[in-house]
């Protein structure tokens, strides 16, 4: 079903629609590798896409980056760093702590 | 226990384009209890009911792999395997291999022959197995509408795990009429397959049908009876797990994902041996620290915190079981975790908005001995009166749900009473405590009221060690958590009587190896289950008791049944630690570090009961070592100290005539060789005695000692030939010496004759422990291994004198030898205790 969702998820509204199910494909435990792959590019492509994206996201991705399982940990926390770059104003639990020297 | 409902029909969920519909079918025996209202979410609806169902066909019991069918291939193929081996001939490995073929074409042919009927009873296994899975329902599940909420209560066929599903009625859109109360409804295995159709575009209404209760009492056939035989053990844990509800508890909140990366380091791993525990590292406000036992693997939660309790180290087991809430995750928004102490029941309380879902989980999976430590969780906390009870109960029925503040109000009672009525009405399963809500509910686990008394223990032990938690005084001498495990040690002063208590558990908590010094245990070991001096130590030990026994004798004491107990007291610590010293001995003595060995059970010497039976077997058995080892003045001294308590102790009297003809003291060895002989009376000790004599060439003595040898055993060539050349030594006109005052007299004209008709010897003096103990290790021998003779020896010998009467004889040997590592496949326990009276008789 997942192989639907570049045709399916197009538009803002029937994101928020999906985000049940995207917390359901990431929510499951040791399976569904492909499904899960398929919904994280998908996140990463539409949150970067608009402010109203990014919001409706924000929380799935703060939710779904507590796992300990780094394949889906890294490119959901890159997908919060480029959305706090893109979009400063919506809340993620995401601040850039320059390194030290820097200055 | 017998349960019986009586359904109107049978529960069914009708399906449609655009609806789905959930119609229960109540217990009509119970009072009318209905409720109807739409389910306005649907999917965590679904997904909470399907973890409702896991939680009811969750058994995670361990089932040994059913090897019959490879056993019976492998015993033909070990003829054919024989058949290859065995064959010298190439010509016959080529009529074999032929033959084989020739075979398996047949086979081949039969197989396809069969394949029908194979078709045919597979798919009636099937069905079988099916049909069973209905059966794998222990009790339908229990309903209880509410002011507040509707809840649905399980537990699973492990006896291991509660599941409640509690629905606030938020979670409904229109609410039809409802009664409160609790009812059984009809479920079954197909309702599930319904469920898993929820969909949040369709209308779902549920239905408790309250039809039932009107139906006229002349259609009795639509009623359906259904009558369920339930385990005590089932009951009994469904109200253990429930009533774990109202003890304190440390509390920890965690973040959904928290529990999903949990059962992922579980999912990908799998434990191949132990131990199997999850590690709560608590401290309040801060992160939670979750240790994956046997890999050490640490799930940090930084989202989490623990709310209550105080900072601690937790266990808990049986973490497989948690895998029934991976469905609920995607929907919850936190899961609470109500820690109650390693090793006792834990509660999952995950929320779900308006959903709540509590999963309650006993200590471990399987309800064996590592559970027993549990008891106690359904013995009386406070005492309370009937009628104060009852007060509380009744004051509870009126308004459904109260915390016990609330009711104290009402009934003008302090708290605590009212709290511990409440805790009583818990474990009786005429009400709940709500852990996600912090109230006390009613519900009626069943129409009839349990009778809690037979439930309460599932044994006499139980309740006796239930008892004792608060009457006796307890010990907690040592408690060593090394190597993982945890070695209790402990004394217990009940009723006068002191008894020494030493519990090992492995990194699991399982019992492990145990010893009391009570009676129960003397005569059953652990065959039967640990006593209640075990079960009352180790509970002492997790609730932190730990009394101060000082030894004084109660002088007051009738009977003197307290100095009678000490004395009992001392021997049978003696004869533990004595049997774990022989082991060690036998061990170091197979090392080659023999002079260890001795030091070894000189140690245990300095224990033994000064002047007593066992301290002379003891220096019997030191002698014989110290002997071998070569040290033959120091086994000297041992023999003498044997011979002052046993003077006719055979081991002893061969022991020192040795250790003297080694040190060469002939003449000394002389006197305590025919000692021997006379205890020990057998012709070969009687030509030692004379080749002694020889030795030192006392021809005199030699003829002497042959003649009185010839008086016990006449016409022994051995001896007459000793004789011959004695006399021959002897100058030819000396006089033939006399024989000494105390030499043994022959046997009268009349006993020789009985001998002489019978077959038996003239004078047969009672057979001697060493002759008891060779008879019973031969017929040991027969069935069983005996690893190292010696050591059993060793052992029986000072279990022999560990006791003064026969019967207590017979126990304290069939102990000795059921304990020592040294001997295996014994008889059974009766044929053990037949072989050891026959032979001590």
């Amino acid at each position: 079903m997942s192989t639907l969702l570049d045709r399916y998820a197009t538009d803002l509204e029937k994101l928020r629609v999906l985000v049940p199910y995207f917390a359901t494909v990431l929510s499951q435990v040791n399976r569904g590798k492909v499904a899960k792959e398929r919904v994280i590019a998908l996140l990463r492509r539409e949150a970067g896409k608009s402010q109203e994206a990014a919001t409706v996201l924000a929380p799935l991705l703060d939710r779904q980056s507590a796992t300990a399982a780094i394949t889906q940990k890294y490119p959901l926390i890159a997908t919060m760093v480029d959305v706090h770059h893109l979009y400063p104003d919506v809340p993620l639990p995401i601040s850039v702590i320059p390194p030290k020297g820097a200055a | 226990m017998r349960f019986e409902h009586r359904y109107a029909g049978s529960s069914a969920v009708r399906q449609d384009q655009d609806a789905t519909g959930m119609s229960f079918a109540p217990d009509t025996l119970r009072e009318p209890t209905y409720f109807r209202g739409r389910i306005s979410r649907q999917v965590e609806f679904r997904e909470a009911i399907s973890a409702l169902h896991d939680v009811v066909t969750s058994d995670l019991r361990f089932v040994p792999k059913d090897r019959t069918e490879y056993l019976k291939w492998r015993e033909q193929q070990s003829y054919i395997d024989l058949a290859a081996v065995s064959a010298r001939q190439v010509q016959l490995a080529a009529d074999i291999t032929k033959a084989q073929e020739e075979l398996g074409r047949l086979e081949h042919a039969a197989s396809a022959r069969r394949s029908g009927f194979y078709k045919a009873r597979q798919k009636y296994f099937d069905y079988l197995y099916n049909r069973d899975r209905e059966m794998w329902f222990k009790l339908d599940p229990v309903i209880t509408v509410h002011p507040d909420q509707v809840f649905f209560e399980c537990f699973s066929k492990d006896e291991s795990s509660y599941g409640r599903l509690a629905a606030s009625y938020n979670v409904f859109d229109e609410l039809g009429e409802r009664a409160n109360g609790t009812t059984n409804i009809d479920y079954s295995e197909a309702l599930y397959g319904e469920f898993q159709k929820i969909r949040s575009y369709k209308t779902t209404t549920l239905d408790v049908d309250p039809g039932g209760f009107n139906v006229a009492t002349s259609m009795e056939e639509a009623y359906r009876e259904v009558k369920i035989d339930l385990p005590d053990s089932w009951v009994r844990g469904f109200l253990q797990v429930s009533s774990a509800a109202t003890l304190p508890a440390n509390v920890v909140e965690l973040h959904p994902m928290d529990v999903h990366n949990l059962c992922m380091v579980l999912r990908r791993n799998k434990e191949l041996f132990g131990p199997r525990s999850l590690r709560f590292k608590l401290t309040p406000g801060a992160p939670v620290e979750i240790v994956v036992e046997p890999w050490n693997t640490v799930v940090k939660c930084p989202r989490s915190r623990q709310t209550d309790g105080t900072a601690c180290e937790i266990r808990v087991w049986g973490r497989r079981r948690l895998f029934i809430l991976e469905r609920l995750l995607p929907r919850a928004k936190r899961v609470r975790v109500f820690l109650l102490g390693t090793g006792l029941p834990t509660f999952w309380v995950v929320d779900l908005g308006e959903l709540s879902f509590t999963l309650g989980l006993s200590g471990w999976t399987q309800n064996n001995w590592s559970e027993a430590g549990n008891f106690d969780l359904m013995s009386a906390r406070e005492e309370v009166d009937n009628i104060t009870q009852q007060r509380v109960f009744a004051e509870l029925g009126k308004v459904w749900l109260a915390t016990p503040e609330e009711l104290a109000q009402k009934t003008n009672l302090a708290v605590p009473v009212v709290a511990s009525a409440l805790a009583g009405w818990v474990q009786a399963g005429r009400a709940i405590f709500d852990l996600d809500r912090g109230v006390y509910r009613k519900r009626e686990l069943t129409r009839e009221p349990l009778p809690l008394e037979k439930l309460r223990f599932s044994n006499a032990r139980e309740e006796a060690a239930a008892q004792m938690l608060h009457r006796a005084k307890i010990a907690v001498d040592k408690a060593d958590t090394a190597d993982g495990g945890l070695a209790l040690q402990g004394r217990i002063h009940d009723h006068s009587k002191l008894y020494g208590v030493v519990l090992t558990f492995d990194a699991d908590r399982r019992l492990v190896k145990g010893e009391c010094s009570c009676d129960f245990f003397i005569r059953n070991r652990l065959h039967r289950g640990p006593c209640e001096h075990m079960l009352a130590l180790r509970a002492a030990h997790r609730r932190g008791v730990n009394d101060v026994i000082t030894l004084t004798i109660d002088q007051t004491t009738s009977r003197g049944a307290v100095p009678q107990q000490s004395t009992q007291q001392l021997r049978d610590s003696f004869q533990a630690s004595f049997r774990a010293a022989v082991a060690r001995g036998a061990e170091l003595r197979s090392a080659g570090r023999a002079q260890d060995a001795i030091t070894e059970l000189d140690r245990v010497l300095r224990l033994a009961p000064p002047s007593s039976d066992e301290e002379g077997r003891l220096n019997e058995v030191i002698a014989e070592l110290r002997f071998e080892a070569g040290d033959h003045a120091a086994a000297l001294q041992s023999a003498e100290r044997a011979l002052a308590r046993f003077p006719t102790s055979v081991l002893a009297l061969r022991i020192k005539r040795d250790a003297n003809v080694e040190l060469d003291e002939i003449e000394t060895a002389i006197p305590v060789a025919r000692a021997l002989a006379h205890v020990d009376n057998r012709p070969g000790r009687w030509e030692e005695l004379c080749t002694l004599c020889d030795s030192i060439a006392d021809h005199r003595a030699m003829y002497q000692f042959a003649e009185e040898g010839l008086r016990l055993h006449p016409k022994n060539t051995a001896l007459t030939a000793i004789r011959d050349r004695a006399r021959a030594n002897l100058p030819a006109n000396a006089q033939l010496p006399a024989q000494p005052a105390d030499a043994a007299q022959k046997p009268s004209w009349w006993r020789r004759a009985v001998g002489a008709i019978t077959g038996k010897p003239p004078t047969h003096p009672p057979p001697t422990l060493e002759l008891r103990l060779d008879r019973i290790l031969g017929e040991l021998a027969v069935g069983s291994t005996i690893r190292d003779r010696e050591a059993v020896l060793q052992l029986l010998r000072v279990a022999h004198a560990g006791a003064d009467r026969d019967d207590a004889r017979v126990f304290a040997l069939a102990a000795a030898l059921k304990d020592t590592p040294f001997i295996s496949n014994l008889p059974s326990d009766q044929d053990l205790l037949a072989l050891l009276r026959r032979a001590l008789s």
